[in-house]
């Protein structure tokens, strides 16, 4: 029995880590409407700018982590100028943009091995942090806490930043339709600017914890991104809970079925899973009851005047509710 | 417009065809022959540069043993052209990126084969050394294996020669301790997910039923994974005597961790890889200490620790992953140097087929640190397997206490 | 340095294979799969142990390995169908792991491990022995492959499966069969990959799940981007630059210590820029101009005999247009469209509850009511988008209730949406020409026929262009549908429904957002449609005004159930339903 429960509080922890890992992709996707895949750049960079000031400098772990926020930032202003903003300008297909994304997760691990060297390195890992104890018969340490409160931290910072906040409630709105967002006077380039920086800063606390818990390397977090890119999709997209419950789930189905399996069958199921899961229920868990056949590209409807307004509405776009 | 441009993209493919087809088909070679061919007799005297070409991952997840392998043959490469400078050789060294990969390995293995037109080839890494068999065949160049250690390569090509000791022979001596000393009679295997993992898995397994052990569970781990909690309980709850550990670095970090954490007091093993590196020993702390690994690293340590703290003063900054490993890149010029020096003294030219034939005969190559080097039988070394055992963490892998050692040559 | 060229001229095939099969999905079909690589490896893994273990020869071998690829796939496909792009690509990245793991886990594929010593491939008897013959072998392969794509593309088959890239309802409105298109289109495209894993093990001979990860997959994603989405000859351009650029960087002269990286990152950097500065890619064009070149070589090719047709005044809508379609139709059968008590509800709300209504032939009828009423509803009910709780449906004496979209409109009954709903990054002619084809001439295998090399599809794009001419939008035929005015659009979108032939039109909103000239232009236009006395048209309209101006029958619904019916004077002028009409006092 120890067994299964050890498996169930791994598979919690991955989850957390997941969603995690998932919220910052999960803000960007419902706001600028990109698949920002580069969020597994700004991962692996923060973990070696955490690395480098925490370690090689020996700065406090607190200061390293607002440095990593720092980088992380940085890296969200370049993104949006040098990539995103040229393409859009350029009127890319939404492909294009990911694949432009997903090449600079490339460029980043190559950069890392230029700068940081090819080999792997373990951060310095603060006396605290090695506390543990023992709950139930399962060990819990501070990794594990830190997961649990920072996932839920961020998850309450975020419902309320974007539900009771003005910026927040200006990048729901810049989400739901940005014409309209524009018409009602809301500086659309700065929101997609706040937006990538936000977004890009909540994938440091996963960083960071992950560089104190395993050794880090240039190509980490690629694993991560698309168990993260899993976890949204299950979840419900573009949404925080959604981001959140879906990690979970994407966890505790990594897991758990090894109580029964060989441990090398656990990402088949995971990824068979996610398979069915997604062709029977494309809504995701906390997705709107929409009808999977409405979803079109979004396109601008010529400026017709609606006659005395009509009818059921078809399908807008795409569902974007921000919480 | 489109109808002649397509017209056009086809006679460039057709003439291009045509011209490779007419110039080459030299390619082809008669392997399997042993002796050593177009001697004239009369020893070649003047000076003359050899070239060495090195496939080794430079990018790539793989890179960072990759960089410490050029190292180590480079060193090989000084000091073999110090001692052979009498002898007219000269080696260079020439490296190409094969990303630890097959389609990357074939492309270096084409670079080298037959644009550097090296006669011998220094490559590591199963994929690597499984994908550039063939095209060794086809260009005729020697291909020397210092990494990859799967039995299945023994004899898998004719221009393969693996200079590094297979983990068979390693694995057989390593199970011997373990039931014949140890008494262990229930054994658990954590492997990484890929080729050698699942190959060495059940090449231990075989070998520890064969004398009367048994396996009780087999758990895989991702490579690159960051948690092993799962393997570890699963481990856990089999109830195994002794556990062996076959992985690379990050997985074997948190494999380790994850040992440590769970609190587990069953004896843990596991191989060079994993005994030598700091990371992992590291992640493992205290619980690494007692850790028993095979190792084939050469009986000369101290020849070892010598190159290893000259690779450090090369490089302040880098730290070494697999110190066993290194002395076998070291040696290759050498034995390569060898080689040429027997043929030049037939007046033969050097080919990679008049390499192979003579390492296919010649038993009395020594080289230094790892000493004499027969590779007559598959054109494979056979050599010592030491078992070591972590004392100490912390302290350089070269400490490690030497508890057995059997000497197959 | 031969031998070195000959192992990268015998991988530049393989990758133009990946790039021209992933073009027909992503290019053509708007089909994000992340997949390729996968089905890729299912092909070299079939050709790989049929060679090794059964000893066929290579093209009963490459060809088991593409069907089992092409099988395979139809998970996929039908995934495709039922999805919407953001989780078709999650479907795909899942079933690329999916499959990589099952290369990794499977005795059959000989684990992590792959197979190693694959022999050379026998052909005819005749056993390859170098790597330039399997070279050229490949070369052949790309050249059949290229041919046949190319057929493929230039058809109706891949004209249809572009309008489904734009918009899949209402291609389905047309009577296009959309799942059915992207599962074959799938099949196809994952055997052409399962024929180019083929040959990539002969060229390696040598396979193991590393070389067909997500890597991979992205990998060919570039090929693609690089070389253009939906640029036939982008392919080509694109695998030369992921197979050359490293290659050619490798040569330059780097400190080994740092090759690696900076070759990687001016690698990356290159293909950045190159999307950055050109997002259609090297080759890809703009649609406008394709369509003009490709209108400017079909008439070449047929002496210019037509080009005087673009001089000529443009004629009006009352000359003959409809006489035309129905020329090109067969002779219609009279057959009304009714319901039988037909309801739905959401949620517990009736929204359409138990209307009994027909849309008589010779008629344009008129559903009307407030807000909210469910006219929109009871047309989805009737073309087939919605499926009724109760009740039943016929269209003359058939009972079409289970019928789908597509298939109520090979039928003939056929609607508009309230948006205009335009293939609109296709040319107006295009959007004509895919309505007017026959759907038996929109599949794979119907391109290879006698037929389809006879004109057949010639003789669709010369009624496409009359019809267009009887719109008014000929001089604007070249034109993308989205680059129209709003009147034009409506137009064609009028156009693109009569180009089926079908006997049934429901019309939802068809004047909304029209000034005056351009409504009595339609109305017209409506007028004619029924003149023949075997077509009938039920349109949703606001305007009373309009509904007067044309309708010669109205149905006036009011919270989902039919209230009353009649000539537009009786039904206008009863005051309780203009109370309703115009909100009532509750």
């Amino acid at each position: 029995m120890d067994l299964l429960f050890t498996l169930i509080k791994t598979g919690l922890v991955m989850g957390l880590l997941y969603g995690l890992f998932a919220y910052g992709l999960s803000l960007i996707l419902s706001v600028n409407k990109v698949f920002h895949v580069a969020q597994g750049a700004t991962f692996v960079l923060s973990a070696y700018v955490f690395y480098t000031l925490g370690t090689t400098y020996e700065w406090p772990v607190v200061l390293a982590f607002l440095g990593a926020i720092a980088a992380a930032a940085l890296i969200a202003c370049a993104m949006q100028y040098l990539i995103y903003v040229p393409l859009a300008r350029r009127d890319a297909d939404p492909i294009v943009v990911m694949v432009a994304s997903l090449l600079v997760v490339a460029l980043a691990a190559y950069v890392i091995e230029l700068v940081w060297g090819a080999s792997v390195v373990s951060a310095a890992v603060p006396e605290w942090f090695g506390w543990s104890t023992t709950v139930g018969g399962i060990r819990v340490d501070v990794y594990d806490l830190s997961v649990l409160v920072m996932s839920l931290a961020l998850f309450g910072v975020m419902h309320w930043f974007l539900t009771r906040t003005y910026a927040g409630l200006e990048f729901r709105a810049v989400g739901d339709n940005p014409e309209r967002a524009q018409a009602l006077a809301i500086n659309l380039d700065r929101v997609y600017l706040r937006s990538m920086i936000l977004g890009s800063v909540l994938v440091v606390p996963a960083a960071v914890l992950l560089s104190l818990k395993a050794p880090i390397h240039p190509s980490m977090g690629f694993d991560l991104l698309l168990k993260a890119v899993i976890a949204l999709t299950i979840g419900g997209m573009g949404r925080m809970s959604g981001a959140m419950i879906g990690g979970l789930l994407v966890g505790i189905t990594e897991t758990v079925p090894l109580f029964w399996l060989p441990t090398e069958w656990g990402e088949f199921v995971v990824y068979i899973v996610a398979f069915f899961f997604v062709l029977f229920r494309p809504t995701g868990l906390v997705g709107s009851k929409r009808k999977p056949r409405s979803a079109k590209k979004p396109s601008d409807p010529p400026a017709a005047p609606r006659g005395a307004a009509s009818d059921e509405s078809s399908g807008s776009a795409m569902p974007t509710p921000v919480s | 417009m489109r109808l002649i441009r397509s017209a056009q993209i086809a006679a460039a493919v057709a003439a291009l065809t045509l011209a490779t087809a007419c110039t080459t088909d030299s390619g082809g070679s008669s392997s399997g022959t042993s002796d050593v061919k177009d001697a004239s007799g009369n020893a070649t005297t003047g000076n003359e540069t050899y070239k060495l070409g090195v496939g080794i991952p430079l990018t790539g997840p793989a890179a960072s043993y990759g960089e410490e392998f050029v190292m180590a043959t480079e060193d090989g490469v000084k000091d073999a052209n110090k001692k052979f400078a009498k002898d007219g050789i000269k080696i260079e060294l020439t490296t190409a990126d094969t990303q630890a990969t097959a389609e990357g390995g074939i492309s270096a293995m084409n670079k080298l084969g037959a644009v550097e037109k090296a006669p011998a080839v220094l490559t590591a890494w199963g994929p690597v050394v499984a994908a550039a068999s063939p095209v060794a065949e086809d260009l005729g160049f020697a291909l020397f294996n210092a990494g990859a250690q799967s039995p299945a390569l023994i004899g898998s090509s004719p221009n393969l020669v693996n200079v590094v000791p297979m983990n068979d022979v390693q694995l057989s001596n390593f199970s011997q301790y373990l039931v014949k000393t140890k008494k262990y009679k229930k054994f658990a295997v954590i492997y990484v997910d890929n080729e050698t993992g699942q190959g060495t898995s059940k090449a231990f397994k075989d070998s520890v039923e064969t004398l009367g052990g048994k396996v009780v569970a087999q758990e895989s781990i991702r490579q690159d994974a960051t948690d092993a909690t799962t393997q570890i309980a699963k481990v856990k709850d089999s109830g195994a005597d002794f556990i062996y550990v076959q992985t690379l670095l990050v997985e074997g970090a948190a494999t380790m961790k994850a040992y440590r954490e769970a609190g587990l007091k069953t004896p843990i093993g596991g191989y060079a890889g994993e005994g030598e590196s700091p990371v992992i020993r590291k992640a493992g702390g205290d619980a690494m200490n007692g850790f028993i690994y095979m190792s084939h690293i050469p009986k000369d340590l101290d020849g070892v620790t010598k190159l290893l703290d000259r690779i450090k003063a090369e490089d302040p900054k880098r730290v070494l992953t697999n110190a066993s490993y290194d002395a076998y890149f070291y040696s290759v010029p050498f034995v390569y140097a060898e080689a040429i020096k027997e043929l030049r003294s037939q007046g033969a030219p050097v080919t990679g087929e008049n390499i192979l034939a003579v390492l296919r005969k010649k038993k009395d190559i020594t080289v230094p640190i790892v000493g004499p080097m027969d590779m007559t039988n598959k054109l494979t070394y056979v050599g010592p397997t030491i078992i070591r055992q972590v004392n100490d963490y912390r302290v350089d892998p070269m400490s490690d206490e030497t508890i057995d050692s059997v000497d197959n040559g | 340095m031969s031998y070195y060229l000959i192992s990268l001229l015998g991988l530049l095939p393989i990758f133009v294979i990946l790039g021209i099969s992933f073009n027909l999905l992503l290019g053509y079909g708007g089909l994000l799969s992340v997949s390729h690589g996968g089905f890729f490896g299912v092909g070299a893994y079939g050709t790989a142990i049929l060679i090794k273990d059964y000893q066929l020869e290579f093209l009963p071998a490459v060809l088991i390995g593409a069907v089992i690829a092409g099988v395979m796939s139809l998970s996929v496909g039908y995934a495709a169908g039922r999805l919407s792009d953001e989780f078709l690509f999650i479907v795909t990245i899942a079933v690329q792991v999916a499959l990589v793991e099952l290369f990794n886990n499977l005795e059959l594929t000989g684990r992590s491990a792959g197979i190693a010593g694959i022999p050379r491939p026998t052909l005819f008897g005749q056993q390859l022995e170098s790597s330039t013959q399997v070279m050229m072998l490949s070369w052949v392969f790309l050249a059949i492959i290229t041919a046949v794509c190319w057929r493929v593309v230039h058809s109706p088959y891949g004209r249809l499966l572009k309008a489904l890239r734009e918009d899949v309802p209402a291609a389905r409105s047309l009577g296009k069969r959309a799942l059915w298109t992207k599962v074959t289109v799938f099949a196809f495209s994952s055997a052409i990959a399962g024929v180019a894993g083929g040959l990539y093990a002969m060229h390696t001979l040598y396979i193991s799940p590393a070389e067909f990860t997500l890597d991979r997959t992205v990998e060919i994603l570039s090929i693609t981007i690089i070389g253009g989405l939906a640029a036939y000859w982008g392919p080509f351009v694109g695998a030369l630059v992921v197979l050359a650029l490293p290659e050619l960087l490798s040569f330059a002269n780097i400190p080994d210590s740092v090759a690696g990286p900076v070759n990687g990152i001016i690698y990356t950097l290159v293909v950045l820029l190159i999307l950055i500065y050109r997002p259609r890619g090297v080759l890809g064009r703009d649609p406008v101009k394709v369509a003009e070149r490709n209108a400017q070589r079909r008439s070449v090719k047929r002496g210019g005999s037509r080009r005087g047709g673009a001089g000529e005044g443009v004629p009006d809508v009352d000359h003959g247009l409809f006489e035309r379609v129905v020329e090109a139709g067969a002779v219609p059968e009279v057959k009304t469209l009714r319901s039988e008590g037909i309801g739905i509800s959401f949620g517990g709300v009736k929204a359409v509850d138990d209307v009994t209504l027909s849309v008589r032939p010779g008629t344009i009828t008129a559903l009307v009511g407030p807000n909210g009423a469910g006219k929109t509803t009871v047309f989805n009910l009737l073309s087939g988008a919605l499926r009724a709780d109760t009740g039943k449906t016929f269209y003359g004496d058939q009972d079409i209730s289970r019928l789908s979209v597509e298939r109520r409109a090979q039928l003939g009954v056929v609607r508009s949406f309230q948006e205009v709903r335009l293939f609109e990054g296709m040319t107006v002619q295009e959007n004509i020409h895919v309505a007017v084809t026959d759907i038996r001439h929109e599949t794979i295998a119907s391109q290879f026929t006698p037929g389809a090399w006879r004109g057949r599809d010639q003789a669709d794009a010369d009624r496409a262009e009359d019809m267009l001419r009887g719109l008014g939008l000929y001089d604007k035929r070249h034109a993308l549908a989205r680059d129209l005015s709003y009147a034009e659009q409506k137009m064609l979108m009028m156009g693109r429904l009569l180009a089926t032939g079908a006997s049934c039109y429901l019309l939802d909103e068809p004047m909304s957002g029209l000034d005056q000239a351009a409504r009595s232009q339609l109305s017209e236009l409506l007028r004619q449609i029924v003149s023949d006395g075997s077509t009938s048209i039920c349109i949703v309209e606001h305007s009373m005004q309009v509904v007067r101006e044309v309708a010669s029958w109205v149905m006036f619904l009011d919270r989902g159930c039919l209230l009353t019916e009649g000539t537009p004077e009786t039904v206008m002028n009863d005051p309780e339903l203009t109370a309703i009409y115009f909100g009532r006092p509750v």
